[in-house]
C-alpha cells in the first residue's frame, strides 16, 4: 500500500507542472487503405521529442503555444511533415504512404528513424505481418509464431512446434492476444502450423520482458496479435493457393472512410492428400484444419469508434468413421474507443475466449466421448492520459470469468457398459487494475513506472480434492455455485527506463514482476491439443517471477542498420512441473500430480537488424542457461529445463533483386536440446527395462537448418489492378536430418540387442503458392 | 487406468505420432556414447493359486548396449513365507529359484526373501480372490484383420477397486509371454458392471483355434509397475510424453522388479467361423 501512495504522489506531482497555454494535437495515423498504424512516431522537431500511436492508431501530444514542425513516420511508409501555429486544440488525422521504388529517390531523410533506440521500451520486437510473409515459409504456409522463433531470445519448443519459449520460460508462459482475447492453443496439426492466418494480420509485437502494466496473467511474455481492421476505401481481395492450405480474404469499406470489415479464411487439405494415397485405409481417413477470422469496424463521429472481431479455427482428425477427434479455439472481442477529451483516449472491450476438444469412437456398446473446454468471459477498461509532452499516464481495470471444464468421459449407446469419469469442474475470478507514467524528466531519458495489483479467486460450484504431503488424497470438499473458495492476491511492480547517449545510442533498463493463476498441465516439449488449463487452487500456488533486464541500442550508417545488445536474468517460483509417470489426462485427482519448485534464466541476446532498402533482414544471436530445482524430481537436484539450448542464431534475409523477384533464405542454429537417456538396462517380462541418467544429463545433437524462398510477382505496374505472384519456399535446403527424438528400443531380431535411432522429420521440402490481389 | 481409457489413450499416441508421419518422417540408426551404471539387482517372481511350480529370477542390471542376456545372480538363499509356513526354493538353472509343486491360497500375503551375499531384498504382496468369467467370445479386431479380439462376459464385482491382467493361449500355447503382449485395467470405468463382451486379449489366430483366456487379479502396486514398463519402453510417446523417469517395483534395499502374486481364472472357446467384426450390433 505503501508503494502505492508513493507512486501516487509521484504521479500527482509530475502533473502539476504545467501553468502556461497549452494546446493538444491528435488523432489517427493510418496507411492508405485505412489501416490504423500501431506505433508510429510523431516527432516535434523543435522540441526534439514526440509521442508513438497507439494500438488503435491514435497519438496526442500537449504542447505549449507556438510554431512547430511535427514529422509522421513509420517503417516502410513515406514520412510526412505538418507545419502548425498552435493556438488551439488541433485535430490531425494523417495517412501515410507505402514507399515505393519511384519515390525512393526522392525521399528527404528527415525520416525519425531511430524510434527503436529512444522508446523508452526494451526487450520487444515487431513484425508487420508483410514482413513476415517474406520469411521462406514451411510448406508454404506463412506463420507469424515460426518467425517470431527466429527472435533472439525466443527458442522454438521442438522442431516443426508452435510452441515457443521465451528467456528461459516455460511454453504455457507466453500470454497470447489476437485483438486482446486470450488463444490458448495457437496450434494446428500439433504445432506443425500456428491458429494464425497471416492474411488476417496486420501486425504482431512480442514482449519477452518488460511488459506493460497493463498486461499480466502469463510469466514471460506478451504475444499482441493485431487484425487488420479491413480496408476504408475501396473493396481488396486477395488469396492464395498453397501446398497445405488455400486462402482467401475480403476486405470494403461499409460506409467509405466510416467504416470497413475484413473477412479472412484459409483451410487445409491434407485429407486431400490421404485420397491419393494408394492405401485404400488411408484414404477413408479425415484430416483437417480451417480458421476463420472476421472483423469490422465503424467510426461513429470523431470521439467514438466501434471494433468487432472474431475468430474461429477447428482441426479435424476422422479415421474411417471409427474415431474422431477434432479441436479449435474462439475469440470474440468487442471494443468502443472513446475520446473524453483530445488528452484522454479510451478503450472498452468485451471478450469472450474458449478452447474445447471432443474425440470418441463412434459405435454402439463400446463407443465413448470425451470432452473438455475452458472458456473466459472479460471486460476491460482501459485509459491513456497525455497531459503533456513530458508524461503519458496509462490506468484501467479488468475481470475475468474463467470457466474450466477439464475433462468428462462417457460411454454412448444406451447400453453402455461405462460408467462416468469426470474431472471436476470450476470456475474462477481473475481481477486486475494498473496505472503506469511515461515520464520523461530530460530531453534524453525517459523512466517509465507502474504498478499492475491481481485478485485471482477459485470460484464454485467444484469440487476440490484434498492431499497428503504424499501427495495421496485424503478426502473431498464440494463448494457451491458462486462460493468463493479461496482468494490470491498480488502486486506487479513494473519499470524502465531509456537515457539516450546521443541520437544514435541509448542504454535500457527495466525490472518487471509477473505473476500467472493458470497453468498447463503438460509434461511433455511438444505440447498436444489434450492438454488442459489448471487454475491456482488450495493446492497448487499461482507461478511467481522477477525480470531484470539491461541493454544498449546503437544504430549505424544512418539508422539503417540498428543493433542491440541485452542482458537479462530470471528468477522464477513456483514453477510447475510433475511427478514422474504423472497421468494428465481425465485424471480427476490431477492436482495431486503436480510438483512446485524454482527455476532461473540469464542471457544475454545480440540483434541487427535492417528494416528498409532492398536488402532486409535481421541477425539474431542468444546465449543463455536456464536451469530448474525442484525438491521431489531429479532427486531434489538442479537439471537443465529441456529447453535449455545455450547458443542459438537465427539469420533471416531478404532481397528484393527486381520489382519482380525477391529472393529470401533463412539460417537457424541451436545447441541441441537436453535430454533423458537410458545409462543401463535390466530384463523383466521378457522385456528390456532403461535405467535412466539424471534428468536432462545428456543433450540431442545441434539443430541447424537453412530455408530458401524466391518470389516472381506478376502484373507489377501500378495501372494493373489484378496482381499475383508465384513463391517457391524450400525448407530445409541442404537436407539436414535433424533429430526430432532418439529412441531407444529392443532390437527384434536379437532381442538381447538393445538399439538408438533418431527419428527426423522434415527432408529438403520444396513447396509452391500462388497468391493473387485485385 | 482403465481398459478402455488405456486403449483410447494408445490411440491417441498413435495419432499424435502418426501426424508429423504423414507429412513424411524417417528413422536412421545412429551411435551414441552413453555413460556406464553400477549393477542392480533384478528380481521377477511370481506366486500363485495355481497347483505348480513357483518360479523367481535373479539377475542384474547391465550397461544399456551390452547387448547379452542379463547376468544371472547365482547361490542365493531364496524363500517365499505366507506369515506361518515358509518354503524354499531350489536353484533350477543359473539365476532361475524354482518351489516345490504347490498352490498359494487368496486372502493370504506371501513374503519373498532372496539373500545374496548377506545383502537381504525381501518383498511382499497380498493375494486378491480373481472373480469368475462366465465365457468368452470372439471378434474381428477392426484395425488388422489377421486379428481376433478375446471378449469377456463377467460380472465385476462392485465392492472394491479390482485390478486384472489377462493372457491368452492358442492351442495350449502362450501367446503372450513378453509383458507387452498381457493386457491389463483398473475397473474405474466398468466398477460393478456387468462385462457384456469388452475385448481384453488380442491374438493372431484362424477359425478353429482354441484360445485360452486367462485372467489374473493382480495388486494396484503390480498394476502401476506393469504401466511404468509400459511407458519406459513400447509406449513412449517420444516428445509427446513426459520426461523419462526410473521406477521401483516393490522389493526392498533399491532392487528392482517385481514380485507379483496373484490368484488365476481360465476361460477356453473356438473361435468359430462367423466371426462378427468388433462393435457390430
Amino acid at each position: 500500500m505503501k508503494q502505492l501512495l508513493l507512486l501516487l504522489t509521484v504521479l500527482s506531482l509530475s502533473l502539476v507542472s504545467w501553468s502556461q497555454n497549452k494546446y493538444t494535437i491528435s488523432g489517427h495515423v493510418k496507411d492508405e487503405s485505412g489501416e490504423d498504424l500501431i506505433g508510429s512516431t510523431i516527432y516535434v522537431k523543435e522540441l526534439n521529442t514526440g509521442t508513438v500511436t497507439n494500438a488503435y492508431g491514435f497519438y496526442s501530444i500537449t504542447l505549449k503555444e507556438g510554431t512547430y514542425q511535427l514529422d509522421y513516420s513509420y517503417v516502410g511508409y513515406e514520412t510526412q511533415t505538418r507545419k502548425i501555429d498552435l493556438n488551439q486544440n488541433h485535430g490531425i488525422n494523417i495517412t501515410l504512404n507505402e514507399t515505393s521504388k519511384k519515390i525512393d529517390e526522392v525521399i528527404v531523410t528527415a525520416e525519425r528513424k531511430n524510434s527503436n533506440v529512444i522508446k523508452a521500451e526494451m526487450s520487444t520486437m515487431k513484425l508487420q505481418a508483410k514482413e513476415i510473409k517474406k520469411i521462406p515459409a514451411f510448406m508454404g504456409e506463412v506463420d507469424i509464431i515460426k518467425a517470431i522463433q527466429m527472435m533472439p531470445g525466443v527458442q522454438a519448443s521442438s522442431e516443426g512446434s508452435s510452441g515457443f519459449n521465451v528467456r528461459g520460460g516455460s511454453a504455457d508462459q507466453n500470454l497470447i492476444l489476437l485483438d486482446e482475447a486470450t488463444v490458448y492453443n495457437a496450434s494446428h496439426l500439433m504445432g506443425f502450423f500456428s491458429v494464425f492466418n497471416n492474411d488476417a494480420i496486420k501486425d504482431v509485437k512480442l514482449y519477452k520482458g518488460d511488459i506493460p502494466a497493463a498486461y499480466g496473467g502469463r510469466l514471460s511474455s506478451l504475444l499482441d496479435i493485431r487484425m487488420k481492421d479491413g480496408n476504408m476505401n475501396k473493396f481488396r481481395a486477395n488469396g492464395g493457393i498453397g501446398t497445405v492450405s488455400s486462402r482467401l480474404t475480403l476486405e470494403s469499406p461499409i460506409i467509405k472512410e466510416k467504416g470497413s470489415f475484413i473477412v479472412s479464411g484459409r483451410r487445409s487439405y491434407a485429407d486431400l492428400m490421404l485420397l491419393l494415397s494408394s492405401n485404400e485405409e488411408t484414404k477413408k481417413n479425415k484430416l483437417y484444419f480451417y480458421d476463420l477470422n472476421l472483423k469490422g469496424n465503424y467510426k461513429i463521429n470523431d470521439k467514438n469508434r466501434m471494433y468487432i472481431s472474431w475468430y474461429l479455427g477447428r482441426d479435424v482428425f476422422e479415421y474411417d468413421d471409427l474415431f474422431g477427434f477434432n479441436w479449435g479455439n474462439r475469440t470474440f472481442t468487442l471494443r468502443w474507443n472513446h475520446l473524453f477529451s483530445e488528452r484522454v483516449f479510451s478503450n472498452f472491450s468485451f471478450i469472450m475466449s474458449d478452447y474445447d476438444y471432443e474425440l470418441g469412437q463412434y459405435s454402439s456398446a463400446a463407443g465413448f466421448k470425451w470432452t473438455s473446454d475452458m472458456s473466459d468471459i472479460k471486460i476491460k477498461a482501459d485509459f491513456t492520459y497525455y497531459p503533456n509532452t513530458k508524461n503519458m499516464v496509462r490506468f484501467g481495470v479488468n475481470g475475468t470469468f474463467h470457466h474450466f471444464n477439464p475433462g468428462l468421459a462417457k460411454g454412448t449407446g444406451d447400453e453402455t457398459i461405462y460408467n462416468e469419469l469426470k474431472m471436476p469442474e470450476s470456475n474462477a475470478l481473475e481481477w486486475a487494475g494498473y496505472i503506469s507514467n511515461e515520464w520523461k524528466p530530460l530531453e534524453n531519458l525517459t523512466i517509465n513506472y507502474g504498478l499492475r495489483g491481481t485478485i485471482f479467486q477459485n470460484m464454485g460450484k467444484s469440487t476440490v480434492y484434498n492431499f497428503d504431503e504424499n501427495y495421496e488424497k485424503i478426502d473431498s470438499t464440494t463448494y457451491g455455485s458462486g462460493d468463493i473458495y479461496n482468494t490470491f492476491y498480488g502486486l506487479e511492480p513494473r519499470a524502465n527506463f531509456m537515457y539516450a547517449l546521443n541520437s544514435k545510442s541509448s542504454i535500457k533498463g527495466s525490472y518487471s514482476r509477473t505473476k500467472q493463476y493458470i497453468h498447463l498441465a503438460s509434461n511433455s516439449t511438444a505440447g498436444s491439443p489434450l492438454d488442459i488449463w489448471v487454475p491456482a487452487s488450495p493446492n497448487i500456488n499461482p507461478q511467481l517471477a522477477d525480470q531484470f533486464a539491461l541493454g544498449y541500442f546503437r544504430n549505424f550508417f544512418d539508422d539503417t542498420y540498428e543493433t542491440s545488445i541485452e542482458v537479462y536474468y530470471k528468477d522464477m517460483k513456483n514453477q510447475i512441473d510433475f511427478r514422474d509417470h504423472a497421468e494428465l489426462l481425465l485424471n480427476p485427482e490431477i492436482e495431486g500430480e503436480f510438483r512446485e519448485g524454482n527455476a532461473s534464466s540469464y542471457g544475454l541476446e545480440l540483434l541487427v537488424r535492417k528494416q528498409t532498402g532492398d536488402f532486409t533482414g535481421w541477425i539474431s544471436y542468444t546465449l543463455s542457461k536456464t536451469e530448474r530445482e525442484f525438491p521431489e524430481i531429479n532427486d531434489g537436484k538442479v537439471y537443465p529445463a529441456s529447453y535449455d539450448k545455450p547458443h542459438n542464431v537465427a539469420i533471416v534475409a531478404n532481397y528484393e533483386l527486381s520489382r519482380r523477384i525477391t529472393v529470401a533464405a533463412n539460417w537457424v542454429y541451436s545447441t541441441g536440446a537436453p535430454v533423458t537417456f537410458p545409462i543401463g538396462r535390466y530384463e523383466y517380462g521378457n522385456m528390456i527395462v532403461p535405467i535412466y541418467s539424471d534428468r536432462n544429463d545428456y543433450r540431442m545433437p545441434d539443430y541447424h537448418r537453412l530455408d530458401f524462398s524466391l518470389t516472381y510477382k506478376f502484373g507489377v505496374n501500378k495501372e494493373k489492378r489484378f496482381k499475383s505472384e508465384l513463391n517457391l519456399s524450400i525448407y530445409n535446403v541442404y537436407n539436414r536430418k535433424n533429430a526430432w527424438m532418439i529412441n531407444f528400443y529392443q532390437y527384434d531380431q536379437d532381442p538381447t540387442v538393445t538399439k538408438a535411432e533418431k527419428v527426423y522429420l522434415f527432408p529438403i521440402l520444396p513447396s509452391l503458392t500462388y497468391n493473387f490481389y485485385f | 487406468m482403465n481398459q478402455k481409457i488405456k486403449i483410447m489413450k494408445r490411440y491417441i499416441t498413435i495419432i499424435l505420432i502418426a501426424i508429423p508421419f504423414i507429412f513424411s518422417a524417417c528413422t536412421e540408426e545412429i551411435h551414441i556414447d552413453l555413460d556406464s551404471t553400477y549393477d542392480r539387482i533384478v528380481i521377477e517372481g511370481y506366486f500363485t493359486d495355481e497347483y505348480k511350480t513357483h518360479q523367481v529370477k535373479i539377475t542384474k542390471s547391465a550397461d544399456y548396449f551390452s547387448n547379452a542376456s542379463a547376468p544371472a545372480i547365482t547361490g542365493a538363499t531364496v524363500t517365499i513365507s505366507d506369515g506361518t509356513n515358509t518354503f524354499n526354493l531350489t536353484e533350477i538353472e543359473d539365476g532361475l529359484y524354482e518351489t516345490d509343486t504347490m498352490a498359494g491360497v487368496p486372502g493370504n500375503t506371501y513374503t519373498l526373501n532372496a539373500d545374496i551375499d548377506g545383502a537381504i531384498y525381501t518383498a511382499s504382496s497380498y493375494m486378491f480372490t480373481c472373480p469368475p468369467m462366465d465365457s468368452i467370445g470372439f471378434a474381428r479386431n477392426i484395425w488388422d484383420d489377421e486379428w481376433i479380439d478375446v471378449l469377456i462376459y463377467a460380472q465385476e464385482p462392485g465392492d472394491e477397486i479390482n485390478h486384472y491382467a489377462w493372457r491368452a493361449y492358442k492351442n495350449d500355447t502362450l501367446v503372450t509371454d513378453t509383458l507387452h503382449e498381457v493386457e491389463f485395467s483398473d475397473d474405474v470405468f466398468i466398477n460393478g458392471s456387468y462385462v457384456n463382451g469388452v475385448e481384453v486379449q488380442y491374438v493372431q489366430a484362424e477359425i478353429g483355434d482354441t484360445i485360452m483366456l486367462e485372467m489374473h487379479s493382480i495388486t494396484e502396486d503390480y498394476y502401476e509397475y506393469i504401466l511404468k514398463v509400459m511407458l519406459e519402453t513400447v509406449w513412449n510417446g517420444g516428445p509427446f510424453d513426459g520426461p523419462p523417469a526410473n521406477f521401483y517395483g516393490n522389493l526392498s534395499n533399491e532392487a528392482l522388479g517385481f514380485f507379483a502374486v496373484y490368484s488365476v481364472q481360465r476361460q477356453t472357446g473356438i473361435i468359430p467361423p462367423d466371426i462378427p467384426d468388433a462393435y457390430e450390433d
